[in-house]
Formats: structure tokens, sequence, C-alpha cells
């Protein structure tokens, strides 16, 4: 090292340098080895976490749908009807959506954890910055990644066949078949006053 | 020219030399510095450019349309793996060509928003990442860059040093040709010869 003059001022100065950026760079292993818990597998099981909360949920809002529409045409006598059969593949189409919905809450739950992650560790990189003192990085490390986990309490999902049952349940159906409400008159003998549905 | 004269004009030039070798000296010293900490400054920058030059590739296009065509991939087989098992026979007729064409259109529209989303959130925590790397070795830099700055002063403050001396000795050497000049007629000789009589009146 060239010292060139500054005496044992410029000595210790040097040191302190040399002694800054050692701690920094060892607090900065002690900072990645305590993250490198957060990897594909832990992000893995957050997914999971996730689809293992929600699909039933799903799965019961489709049985209840699908139900409700069974009962809504096997009343009206229209279950083997064209109706039925369009009612019934957008029910299943609604399903796919539905199940395309979780898998998206169950992918954007691990890319919130992945932020919440990457936010603390830039957290405690700073401190560690601050403080130069890598053994307190490393427990403030452990501490910034104790408090990050698999979501605990994900959000029930809110009605994913509302659209379906606003189509089929409430208005279509309904409207369809409840229509003739003046009874239809058939003139096939007439003469006769016997009211055709 | 009188002896203390004689003792003035060298001490005068020795405080001359030492104020010009210190002032050298200095220089070097400073410059030593400046070109040390340069070379911290370089060191700093040799570990900051791969990680500059890495983040900016992940942020290319190549690497956002690689991220975002795998996580369209996997997206698709999660939907496949993620089928709803109805419990039971579906009791209701369904138009089976028109469900699928309609379930793969979605499949296709949604794994595609999957795949930018994660493609955007790739670069997001890539470029988060780096920057937080840079951060650090920027303070380590610019500490650096301060001790540059001090230590350079510190050369330079030790040159000083030689060159108070040394404006010291031209000080006693001003002092000591005056005072040959005042006494320059009480001069001793030097190896038998006479010095000159010098008119004091002249001398201030």
């Amino acid at each position: 090292m060239c010292m060139g003059g500054g005496g044992s001022a410029g000595a210790e100065l040097e040191q302190q340098e040399k002694r800054r950026s050692l701690a920094i760079t060892n607090g900065m292993a002690n900072i990645n080895k305590v993250f490198s818990r957060f990897n594909p597998r832990f992000y893995q099981g957050v997914k999971q976490n996730t689809l293992d909360t929600l699909m039933p949920q799903a799965a019961r809002q489709y049985r209840g749908a699908r139900k409700q529409l069974g009962f809504n045409l096997g009343g009206k006598g229209l279950l083997n009807s064209s109706f039925a059969r369009e009612a019934a593949t957008d029910l299943e189409a609604s399903r796919a959506t539905a199940e395309q919905s979780v898998v998206g809450q169950a992918n954007e739950s691990v890319r919130d954890t992945q932020r919440q992650v990457q936010a603390n560790k830039i957290d405690v990189t700073n401190q560690l910055v601050t403080s130069q003192d890598p053994n307190l990085a490393a427990q403030q490390a452990i501490s910034a990644s104790a408090s990050i986990h698999a979501p605990s309490a994900i959000a029930p999902l809110g009605n994913l066949f509302a659209t379906f049952a606003n189509t089929y349940l409430a208005t279509s159906l309904a409207k369809t078949y409840n229509e003739p409400a003046e009874p239809r008159i058939s003139f096939a003998s007439v003469g006769s006053n016997r009211i055709q549905k | 020219m009188g002896y203390g004269t004689l003792i003035g004009l060298a001490l005068a030039a020795a405080g001359t030399g030492v104020s010009v070798a210190a002032a050298n000296k200095s220089r070097r010293a400073m410059n030593d510095q400046v070109s040390a900490g340069i070379r911290r400054q370089e060191a700093y920058q040799k570990q900051a450019t791969p990680i500059f030059n890495s983040s900016l590739e992940e942020s290319g296009v190549d690497r956002f349309g690689k991220t975002a065509r795998e996580a369209e991939g996997q997206a698709l087989g999660d939907y496949e793996q993620s089928s709803l098992v109805p419990d039971g026979t579906n009791p209701l007729p369904v138009d089976n060509d028109r469900l699928k064409l309609q379930v793969a259109r979605s499949r296709t529209v949604a794994a595609r928003g999957e795949g930018y989303q994660e493609g955007f959130n790739k670069i997001g925590l890539g470029n988060a990442d780096a920057r937080n790397q840079l951060a650090v070795i920027s303070r380590l830099a610019a500490g650096s860059a301060a001790n540059t700055g001090i230590l350079t002063q510190l050369a330079g403050s030790s040159g000083a040093d030689m060159a108070g001396i040394g404006s010291l000795l031209s000080t006693a050497g001003s002092l000591a040709s005056l005072y040959g000049a005042s006494r320059a007629t009480a001069a001793p000789t030097v190896k038998g010869t006479v010095a000159p009589t010098i008119d004091t009146r002249t001398v201030a």
C-alpha cells in the first residue's frame, strides 16, 4: 500500500477503509446465506399453499352453481334442451376460468412474497451499510427472514361464478322460459277454447 | 562578501532547496495518494460493471421473452393440473367441442397474461437486486473516495512540514545576510583575502 505521507493518521484511515470493506463483504455474505432459504422450493410451497386453500373454495362454488342450474333446468323440464346444453357448456367454461383465476392468485401470492423478501433484504443491507457490523446484519437478516412465510391469511375467493349465475340463473333462464306470460292460443281446432301452453 | 553574508546566502539557498525538495516530495506523495485512490475506484468499478451488465441483460427483450414464454408454459401446465375434479358424473349435457374451444382460448389468453406478469416481475426483482448490490459498492467507493481526499491532504501537509523547515532556513538565511552585511567591515579574512568593504549606509 502506498502511504506516501500522512503518517499514522493516514495508515489508520486506510486500515479503517479495509475494515469497513471487509465488514460489509462479510455482512453481505451473512445476509445472502440467511436469505438463501427463499429458493424455488420455498416459492413452490407458497404457491401450493394458496392452491390448496383456494381450489376447494372454487370447487365448492362450482358444485353449487351446477346444482342450482340442474334444479332450475329440471324444474322447468329443460334438462335435455338445447338451452341446457348451452348453459352447461358455459358453466364448464366458467369452471375453467375459475381455475385460471385461482392459479393466477397462487402465482400472485408467489410474486408478493418475492417482493417482500426483496424489500426485507434491501432493508437489512441498508442497515449493514450503516452499522458496518456483519454479526448484527446476520441477526437482522434472520429476524427479517423469519417474518416472511407463506401467506397465512389467504383472502377467501369472491364469487367466481357470478357472471354465469347472472347470465343463466337470474336473468336468462327466467326471462327466456317465463316469457310467455300471455297464454298462446292454438287455432288448430277452431271453436275449441282450450288454451295451450 | 562578509562571512555572515555567505552563511546567510548558504542558509537561504538551503532553505530554498529544502522548500523545493519539500514541494516535490509533497507533490509526489499527493500524486501517489490520488493514484492509489483511482486504483481503488477502478477496483470498485470492476466489481460493479458485471452486476450492471447482467442487470441490463436481464432487463432485455430477449430475456423478458424467454421468462414470459416459460411462465406461460408453466401456467398452462398449472391449469391442466389444477382442474376442479367434479364429484360424480356431470348430469348436465355439455357441448364438448365448443367447451374445448372456449377453454383452450381462455387458457391461452390467461397464460399469456401470466407470462407477461412474470416477465415484468423477474425484471423488477432483478433490477432491485442489482440496485441493492450497486448501492453497497457505491457506498464503499464513496467512502474510499472521501478517504483519498483526506489522505491526499495529509500527504500535502507532510510536505508542508518540510516546506516549513525550508522557510525557516530561508528566513534564517535572510537574517544572517543582513547581519553579515551590517558587520561587513568586521568580517574576518578568508584564506588571506580581505573582504571587500561595503558601505553600510547603502545597506538598508
